[in-house]
């Protein structure tokens, strides 16, 4: 077993595997702190032989670009808003019924032996589009429920200073402690 | 002999003149105060700020005793903002959505100004520059430095006749301009010039209104440090109407920036760090099963400082 994975290392070191072996070499470098560490030796090794010049990073010093990179500033840029567009209720139910007598009255030309009973189907029809209409209006007003991080801070924001008053932002719903609607 | 005599004659006049001069600053820092509360006047004013410019009409009245800051805007969205009894109220003609604050962060649309102007040179200097006109009228123009690196410097000009501020600017710690607030017309309607012995608690309704909001006791945090000079001014706790959820908000003050901690539930994916945008900087931290938003128009260093020393109550 040893000596496969020495193979192994010393194909990874001259680039000699392919996708799966090095999936499998990579997962095994990160259950084995000791692997890495010795393919860092077999690379200094191979480095002295051929000469090169080595450069030996200590072994934190990924982590330590890690901690960096985490304790980054996260800049807020503006971002433009991009307001869906929701359709009332009544409209799409209006849209449905207006598809629906638009259907019914081109069966009732082509079925006019039938007429009495394909208008009853299609008010079937009707109300089941007005069920289908009403539901992804109910997973919306969810999905607008959950205000992001950035939501929070701009409410953060306009809770702490005048620019609410001063600069007029309207599309943002304030930390108002109380709001009232005429 | 007479050489010791001659310098300690020369040291006598440097400290004399030094303090004639804190003094004369001090004053006039004062009288400002007074007129700003106890005028009545209107104009123009510019609000510049982290890159957007707006223009209103200001209106400051005084009814005996009682103040009125009203903002009617001139461009959209047309607006009307009322700051009375220490509540501000914004009425947004298009809509007509009425926002209502009962616990305003800053005390005027102008210029936020501390009570005492003695203690706070414990903190800033001040520092008399060259006359300057604003809207065509002669002032005094005011430098305070900040003697630590937790606020910003800032400029204030003052009308020479009826010390009301024409012009404020605040700088970012390179020295760029974050804010600007400037009067570009101003009329006194009542004309009478600032009693100077006048008594200073007489005419602040607001104030003692804000002081009933002081029970920081009943925050679920305790704040266990801050920087030198900033004072609680009020604990709230906020109701957020899309959340359903309480928002606990602190305000630190001292006199001139202000700070806002919020504390809150912690939501999912909450990400911790810092923040920046324009003249803002805020910190978020995750204590226990709260996140912590420290925020300010201050240097980073500021709210990181009060962020650590932030522990909640057991």
């Amino acid at each position: 077993m040893k000596k496969d994975i020495n193979q192994t290392i010393s194909q990874f070191l001259d680039d000699e595997l392919d996708h799966a072996e090095l999936d499998v070499l990579l997962s095994a470098i990160k259950n084995e702190p000791e692997l890495k560490q010795q393919i860092n030796r077999y690379q200094v090794m191979t480095q002295v032989l051929t000469d090169e010049r080595s450069l030996q990073a200590s072994p934190d010093f990924l982590d330590k670009i890690n901690q960096q990179i985490k304790q980054e500033p996260h800049y807020l840029l503006p971002k433009k808003v991009v307001k869906k567009r929701v359709v009332p209720l009544w409209q799409k139910a209006s849209f449905a019924v207006a598809a629906s007598v638009a259907c019914v009255a081109v069966i009732m030309s082509q079925q006019s032996d039938f007429q009495l009973a394909n208008q009853f189907q299609q008010v079937q029809v009707a109300a089941v589009d007005t069920k289908v209409i009403e539901n992804p209006i109910q997973e919306t007003e969810k999905e607008v429920i959950q205000p992001s991080q950035h939501e929070r801070f701009k409410a953060y924001l306009q809770a702490h200073n005048d620019d609410l008053y001063t600069h007029g932002s309207l599309n943002v719903h304030p930390l108002a402690r109380t709001a009232s609607y005429r | 002999m007479v050489y010791r005599v001659f310098l300690f004659f020369l040291l006598s006049i440097t400290v004399t003149f030094v303090n004639a001069t804190e003094v004369k600053v001090q004053q006039i820092m004062e009288n400002m105060s007074q007129a700003m509360k106890t005028l009545d006047y209107q104009g123009t004013v510019a609000f510049f700020k982290n890159g957007r410019l707006d223009t209103m009409k200001y209106f400051h009245s005084c009814n005996s005793g009682k103040e009125q800051e009203r903002l009617l805007s001139l461009n959209s969205p047309m607006r009307e903002v009322i700051r009375e009894a220490g509540k501000v109220r914004c009425v947004f003609k298009k809509t007509n959505e009425t926002v209502v604050n009962d616990h305003p962060v800053s005390e005027s649309f102008i210029i936020d100004l501390p009570d005492d102007f003695l203690a706070i040179q414990s903190v800033y200097s001040f520092k008399t520059l060259d006359e300057e006109s604003v809207a065509m009228l002669p002032t005094y123009v005011i430098s305070i430095e900040p003697k630590d690196q937790y606020r910003y410097e800032r400029k204030v000009w003052i009308d020479k006749v009826y010390f009301l501020p024409l012009k404020s600017e605040v700088y970012d710690l390179e020295g760029k301009t974050v804010e600007q607030v400037v009067f570009t017309d101003i009329q006194v309607i009542n004309n009478h010039k600032v009693d100077k012995n006048k008594a200073k608690g007489k005419d602040i309704a607001l104030l003692n209104h804000q002081a009933e909001l002081l029970a920081i006791e009943n925050a679920g945090i305790i704040l266990g440090a801050y920087p030198s000079n900033y004072k609680i001014v009020f604990f709230d706790q906020m109701n957020r109407d899309d959340l359903d959820k309480v928002v606990e908000h602190v305000l630190l003050s001292d006199g001139f920036s202000s700070v806002s901690v919020y504390v809150e539930a912690k939501v999912k994916d909450t990400e911790e760090g810092i923040q920046i945008l324009g003249s803002v900087k805020s910190i978020t931290k995750i204590i226990g099963d709260f996140q912590v938003t420290v925020l300010g128009e201050v240097p980073v260093k500021t709210v990181q400082f009060i962020v650590q020393g932030i522990k909640l109550k057991k």
